[in-house]
């Protein structure tokens, strides 16, 4: 999630535990599910990409935002195109 | 990551005889060569990578390649086709209500993001791909194909 780097970090070992719960079932059984399974392994990974941006945002390190938001961007294409934060509104497309 | 990975994930489940496999094989194609195009450029250009926080929330924007093909709301529009589609015309019907969880991240999302509460797209993306974890476990796919999913 977007929130903070504690909350990405969680999501992403909740997301990659049931992920990898998940591939075990899929190799139990059928393999057909197999890509199916690895999807919300695939979402944790991404959210532990995106504590490491919140890492790099709050420590003012850029290399760990890139290295993150290179992370993200596989994942998802874009969060926001267009902000207007004088007014609290946020017009853009999900990733 | 996800234009290739659903359609693909669509394609290795869809039953040998469906006449729908190799147009979600068309689809897995489509999507590696605009998954590449979207992704490559900002690994090749990092400052078209920008992120900042707004509202408590990360936001990324920047350029994409396509930008100069065609206007961003049609980069959105084939993306969450190629997301959306191949899920709905599964012959499982709970990979095609798995689709229709995607539109409802999608259409919630833009509601939200509409009263500024855009952190939590991400929440509902996670949320939709827990959707797949109850297929699997309740072996849904079976009610379709019982013999394939024995």
């Amino acid at each position: 999630m977007c929130l903070s780097a504690e909350v990405s970090f969680a999501a992403s070992v909740f997301l990659v535990g049931g992920g990898a719960f998940a591939v075990w079932k899929a190799t139990q059984i059928n393999l057909r599910y197999l890509p199916v399974a690895l999807m919300p392994l695939f979402a944790g990974l991404q959210q532990f990409m995106e504590g490491n941006v919140w890492l790099g945002v709050n420590g003012g390190d850029p290399f760990t935002v890139l290295w993150g938001g290179d992370g993200v961007y596989l994942f998802h294409m874009v969060h926001v195109a267009d902000m207007d934060s004088s007014l609290g509104l946020c017009v853009g497309a999900p990733g | 990551m996800w234009p290739i990975w659903i359609p693909v994930s669509v394609y290795v489940l869809e039953p040998p005889d469906s006449p729908r496999k190799n147009l979600f094989l068309f689809f897995a194609a489509i999507g590696i060569a605009f998954g590449l195009l979207l992704y490559v450029p900002h690994v090749i250009n990092p400052d078209w990578v920008e992120v900042s926080v707004n509202q408590d929330s990360l936001a990324y924007e920047g350029t994409m390649l396509l930008d100069y093909l065609m206007p961003r709301w049609m980069t959105y529009l084939i993306y969450l086709f190629l997301i959306i589609a191949p899920p709905l015309m599964s012959r499982y019907l709970h990979m095609r209500f798995f689709g229709g969880t995607i539109i409802a991240v999608v259409v919630i999302d833009i509601l939200l993001l509409r009263y500024a509460y855009i952190s939590f797209f991400c929440l509902l993306a996670g949320l939709g791909t827990l959707h797949l974890i109850y297929i699997i476990l309740r072996n849904k796919c079976a009610r379709e194909c019982p013999m394939l999913f024995a």
